[in-house]
């Protein structure tokens, strides 16, 4: 399914004399008007910035057949706990995420509302974002006052974008498969700046290779080892490039294929989470098929706690609308479900396949388990099996 | 030609769901100039229509001015579409022409709207795929592209220079990518600024200094040399200084020693950065800045950034101390998958699986009755890829012939398998997952299984591990045949494949004096292959618009003695590349120099573009086997150690490290890659030996290349800084053959300094 939501700001953002003004679409109300106050170091979070958008507008796979016309990318979104403002995006095939933690000490004013809200991250401002450099603090108004809204005279601007269902999936599962990642190892900025400087400019490679520690700094590996992460398609993660500069260490987590990248800067923070394959994106990792609640809540690596957000989306997609989920129902509704002694038949597609239980948990003999596994999930069938009659016969 | 009210008739006949983008372009193409308003408003479509005009002139370079017309249109007020970034882009596309300049020019010159406004807008709409200034100018004659119509504006007058100059910083301020920002550059480099102009732009092109994308960089960088450099340059440089190439740091590096005298402090703080460069050169540069300057307390937090031998200097240089590096964590342990059913492991097997044991369980399956039934739709599926060893699989499922594009050995033992009339167990199935059949396994299947099918002996007699033959063969009362595979006497010879398979497995790498005096000669049959490989080349010459461009390619030509005699049935005889790589290399565990001999051409192909893909596969294979590794198993990690692919040649570094010395000796390694030298990347060589974690083995077998190379040999200065960084690492010194070479090197370059470098290092 897909979601046709529809952005509308009071006017475009814009980075002026004034400072960063950031326009809002959507949320708690219909124009939340977040933070208005100095940013220290703004330098830092325009990098934060044009790197999230950055994330936002590409699109890091492109299935083969797929015209070359990229899809209009999502807004960015941004998350305000009254304490710290959270810029968050996810790539246009769902495989890479992007959140700028603005931290409290780096905000010169406390966020006058919390919640969570779209921003209009259009090619000016982030033209000018890209120019700014210097020490000084700026000002950031994330939303506007009422003083200024009936002062305003620009342009409002209105938009509409299909999100797939994927795409707010993705943003669900990416909360259960932060909370599964496993710290692997600290690098210094410098020397993830060299591992990324080391592959070719332009080049999208699928392979999985592995990051691994090692004398003079990371190095990449065809196999895993202690401290290291497993990287698919290391390219991805060039837009965290320009921010290296900035950061003094970078810490890597791992889950299969699958990493994250945690970018400590002074007073703010940047999250790149990879998925497991360049033509997987996040939503069909699997984890909600166990945890079954469509949670929109975040997670944060750097101190393995949930924040609060609800997307500012015009319509959600159910908690139960998984295609596996649902695919299974359907298998289990037509009787394609048969228990056996030690085993489950259920015919899918013209095939019967069988499903066992075995005390590393339980096999298929279809494609997709032959493919993933349980890396992914549970397959229908497995889904249609523990939904069905129990293995031995109706309890 | 034609007027609006004729073009609007003829579409109105094309079926609306025909009246596409490109249709519309087309028809419009036909537009007279200047446009005669038409008798009545356009209809509606019409206007939709125009429009996605524009819209498909956004992403499609027609090379011809079809937007000429609906410019046209636009300013009669005929059809007016938005000035988005849609309509910027189709006029980047198609106001020109490809192969004529007058037609861009001269809109551009009686369109004032277009010259005033809208041809600005062309600095700041991006473009994409075949849409850019960049690649429509990439892809024009000469003198016929945008920069062209630039510079010729600029020069009558037409279009004002600053601005263009302006425009063009400004654009590359942007967050384009570099292939698009680089029209910019040009165009701005091609005006040729004066100093003037070049001072008015300096507030930009310091912010460049921190762009993403190194050419702006080094764009900026290069203009920047010219102004004096100030506070704000220091302010600006960091960023700069870790950009990939050298080039540029070394440069503004000069200028940081320059602003030095005026802002001591802030250079040295700024010059600092540089230390965290990953070449050699612009650390070492930073490094004596820093110590001219009395700074090496910025130089301690970054000891371990600098490369082995900038790190040694610093440490004499500043009295620091370096710790000891750690060594690099081994691979950890692979996790064995758990026992699959029939039905489970031919659905792996069917979904990509290459596994040797698991295909060989597959079929034993298949001959024992055990294949499952009931995937047959899958196969089906799984039948259609052709060349794949999924194909083999659900062809065996099916009853259905596979296609092998070479077929050999493989193709008769699964033509085999799929005669059989009722279950039997399979003698080649292998008892380890490398490939050995264990001999009193193969005795007591055997014994259960009376009259062997022929094909499936020979694989399982080629498979026989070399321990518990003895004992084997006092278990059974087996055939001749197989009482010689097992060291038993020699008997008459009936069949000659069979025979061949027992001799080889019997002494493999040794000649058989009882096949020799039956007949049974050649190569791999009654005589062991002896391969050796070399290399000749090819080639030609092209014209480009710089110059002529000759192209060398290198080819192996494997010289099999004595004379190779090939039969299918005998797989020993070294044959054509494999079609399933992992597989075939278990075909003979005792040897696996005669399977990757077949496999050096397309080893060596992967430093190409153009490749199998399958040089992971190989290395796989190469590591997994259990036998004889020499000469042609070298050239093969050679060849992937400057394939195109990072990810290949990692894995051949890994092979590399994995098996020199234990496996392939220093000397053969080393041969292997003085016999590729000429087809090698030296760059992509050196790149790959630095991180392999192993300096010891990098250490000697460079030692053993080294002086094999000429001193002219490409790329040979990166070979000579790499064997010194990794003996500064390990605290290792170069192999004593080295010493003369370095002594013969004689002038200036970088490989004679290096090797003079280097040469301090000798004992």
């Amino acid at each position: 399914m897909t979601v046709e939501q529809l952005y509308r700001y009071r006017h475009p953002s814009v980075l002026g004399p004034d400072g960063l003004r950031l326009a809002t679409s959507g949320g708690p109300v219909e124009h939340p008007y977040f933070f208005d106050g100095l940013i220290e170091r703004p330098p830092v979070v325009a990098a934060g910035l044009l790197a999230v958008a950055r994330v936002a507008r590409t699109r890091f796979f492109t299935p083969p057949g797929m015209l070359a016309a990229i899809l209009r990318a999502a807004d960015p979104i941004v998350t305000s706990d009254g304490a710290m403002l959270r810029f968050e995006s996810l790539s246009a095939d769902c495989g890479v995420y992007a959140r700028l933690d603005v931290l409290p000490d780096g905000l010169g004013a406390i966020p006058r509302a919390a919640g969570t809200t779209n921003v209009d991250f259009n090619g000016p401002m982030r033209d000018a974002l890209a120019g700014l450099s210097g020490p000084d603090p700026m000002h950031l108004s994330v939303g506007d006052d009422e003083v200024r809204v009936r002062t305003l005279d620009a342009e409002a601007v209105e938009r509409r974008v299909p999100l797939p269902g994927r795409w707010v999936r993705s943003l669900a599962e990416l909360n259960v498969i932060a909370r599964a990642l496993r710290p692997a190892a600290t690098y210094p900025a410098a020397h993830l700046r060299r591992l990324l400087q080391t592959q070719a400019r332009g080049a999208r490679s699928a392979d999985v290779l592995h990051v691994v520690p090692g004398p003079g700094g990371p190095r990449l590996a065809s196999r895993p080892a202690a401290g290291s992460v497993a990287v698919a398609g290391l390219d991805r993660l060039r837009p965290v490039e320009p921010l290296l500069r900035h950061a003094t260490t970078v810490r890597a987590f791992g889950l299969g294929t699958g990493s994250a990248w945690l970018l400590e800067m002074p007073t703010a923070r940047l999250t790149v989470m990879l998925s497991p394959a360049v033509s997987r994106g996040f939503s069909g990792e699997g984890g909600l098929l166990s945890d079954g609640v469509l949670d929109d809540t975040g997670f944060d690596l750097a101190d393995g706690t949930t924040f609060e957000r609800r997307l500012p989306l015009d319509a959600r997609p159910d908690a139960d609308d998984q295609p596996r989920l649902r695919a299974a129902r359907a298998l289990v509704d037509s009787g394609a479900v048969v228990p056996g002694p030690d085993h489950t038949i259920v015919t899918s597609g013209g095939t019967a396949y069988v499903v066992r239980r075995t005390p590393d948990g339980e096999r298929c003999t279809c494609a997709w388990f032959a493919t993933h596994g349980l890396g992914r999930g549970p397959c229908k069938h497995i889904l249609a099996a523990r939904q069905g009659p129990p293995i031995g016969g109706p309890s | 030609m034609a007027s609006v009210d004729e073009i609007v008739a003829a579409l109105a006949d094309v079926p609306s769901a025909d009246r596409v983008g490109w249709r519309f372009a087309d028809e419009v193409s036909r537009l007279d100039q200047p446009v005669t308003p038409p008798s009545r408003p356009v209809p509606a479509w019409f206007r939709v229509g125009v429009e996605n005009a524009v819209g498909w002139l956004a992403g499609t370079w027609p090379q011809r001015p079809l937007f000429r017309p609906i410019r046209a249109l636009d300013r009669a007020g005929i059809v007016t579409p938005a000035h988005d970034d849609a309509y910027v882009l189709a006029m980047v596309s198609a106001l020109g022409d490809r192969g004529d300049a007058e037609y861009r020019l001269a809109v551009i010159r009686a369109d004032h709207e277009l010259r005033d406004d809208l041809l600005w807008r062309v600095f700041e709409v991006e473009g994409g795929g075949e849409v850019s200034l960049t690649n429509v100018d990439k892809f024009s004659m000469p003198g016929c592209g945008w920069a062209d119509a630039f510079r010729t504006l600029v020069a009558e007058g037409a279009l004002p220079r600053e601005r263009v100059l302006n425009s063009c910083l400004a654009a590359l301020g942007r967050d384009f990518s570099a292939y698009r920002a680089g029209f910019f550059a040009r165009l701005f480099d091609s005006l040729t600024p004066t100093p003037a102009e070049l001072a008015t732009a300096r507030p930009r092109l310091l912010r460049l200094l921190s762009s993403t994308v190194p050419a702006t960089v080094a764009f900026a960088a290069r203009h920047l040399a010219t102004t004096e450099p100030d506070e704000e340059f220091l302010d600006a440089c960091p960023p700069a200084l870790v950009v990939p190439a050298k080039n540029t740091p070394l440069a503004l590096l000069r200028l940081v020693a320059r602003a030095a005298p005026r802002h001591p402090e802030r250079a040295a703080e700024v010059a600092a950065v540089a230390l965290e460069h990953r070449h050699r050169d612009v650390q070492l540069a930073a490094l004596q800045l820093l110590r001219e300057w009395g700074a090496g307390e910025l130089v301690a937090s970054r000891l371990d950034l600098l490369e082995p031998s900038v790190a040694q200097q610093a440490t004499a240089w500043f009295g620091l101390v370096r710790p000891d590096e750690s060594p690099a964590p081994s691979a950890t342990e692979e996790i064995k998958s758990v026992s699959r059913t029939p039905g489970e492991r031919a659905a792996a097997l069917m979904a990509g699986d290459t596994d040797p044991w698991e295909i060989e369980q597959f079929l034993a399956d298949v001959a024992a009755g055990r294949a499952p039934t009931e995937l047959n739709k899958p196969a089906r599926r799984a039948f259609k890829y052709s060349g794949e060893l999924r194909h083999v699989v659900a062809a065996m499922l099916l009853g259905e012939r596979p296609h092998l594009s070479r077929g050999g050995f493989l193709a008769l033992r699964l033509r085999e398998i799929q005669g059989f009339t009722g279950p039997r167990t399979l003698l080649a199935t292998p008892s380890d997952p490398s490939g050995w059949l264990d001999p009193a396994e193969f005795v007591a299947r055997l014994a259960a299984q009376p009259g062997p099918a022929r094909h499936d002996l020979i694989a399982a007699l080629l498979r026989l591990h070399p321990d518990g033959r003895e004992a084997a063969l006092r278990k059974g009362d087996v055939s001749a045949v197989v009482r010689y595979a097992l060291g038993g006497p020699p008997a008459e010879i009936d069949d000659h494949a069979l025979w061949v398979a027992a001799a080889r497995t019997r002494a493999p790498l040794d000649d058989d004096p009882h096949l020799i005096a039956a007949g049974v000669t050649g190569a791999g049959r009654g005589h062991a292959a002896r391969l050796t490989v070399r290399l000749t080349s090819d080639s030609w010459s092209y014209q480009t618009e710089t110059g002529t461009r000759t192209v060398v390619v290198w080819e192996p030509q494997l010289e099999v003695e004595p004379r190779v005699v090939r039969h299918t049935d005998e797989p020993t005889v070294p044959g054509p590349e494999a079609d399933f790589v992992r597989w075939q290399a278990q075909t003979w565990p005792h040897d696996a120099e005669t399977f990757l001999a077949a496999e050096i051409e397309a080893a060596m192909s992967s430093a190409y573009g153009e490749n199998d893909g399958r040089t992971p596969e190989r290395l796989d294979a190469l590591l997994a086997h259990p036998g004889r590794l020499g000469p042609m198993a070298a050239t093969v990690v050679a060849a992937a150690l400057t394939a195109q692919d990072t990810g290949c040649r990692i894995r051949a570094a890994e092979a590399l490290t994995t098996l020199v010395p234990r496996r392939i000796p220093v000397p053969v390694m080393a041969g292997a890659m003085a016999l590729l030298a000429e087809h090698a990347t030296a760059t992509r060589w050196a790149a790959a030996l630095r991180d392999t974690g192993d300096p010891h083995t990098v250490i000697a077998v460079l030692s053993g290349l080294l002086p094999r190379l000429p001193y002219t040999h490409r790329g040979l200065n990166a070979l000579i800084e790499t064997l010194m960084e990794e003996c500064v690492r390990a605290n290792g010194v170069p192999g004593k053959a080295l010493d003369p070479w370095l002594s013969g090197f004689t002038g200036s370059s970088k490989a004679a300094r290096s090797a003079r470098d280097l040469a301090k290092l000798m004992p």
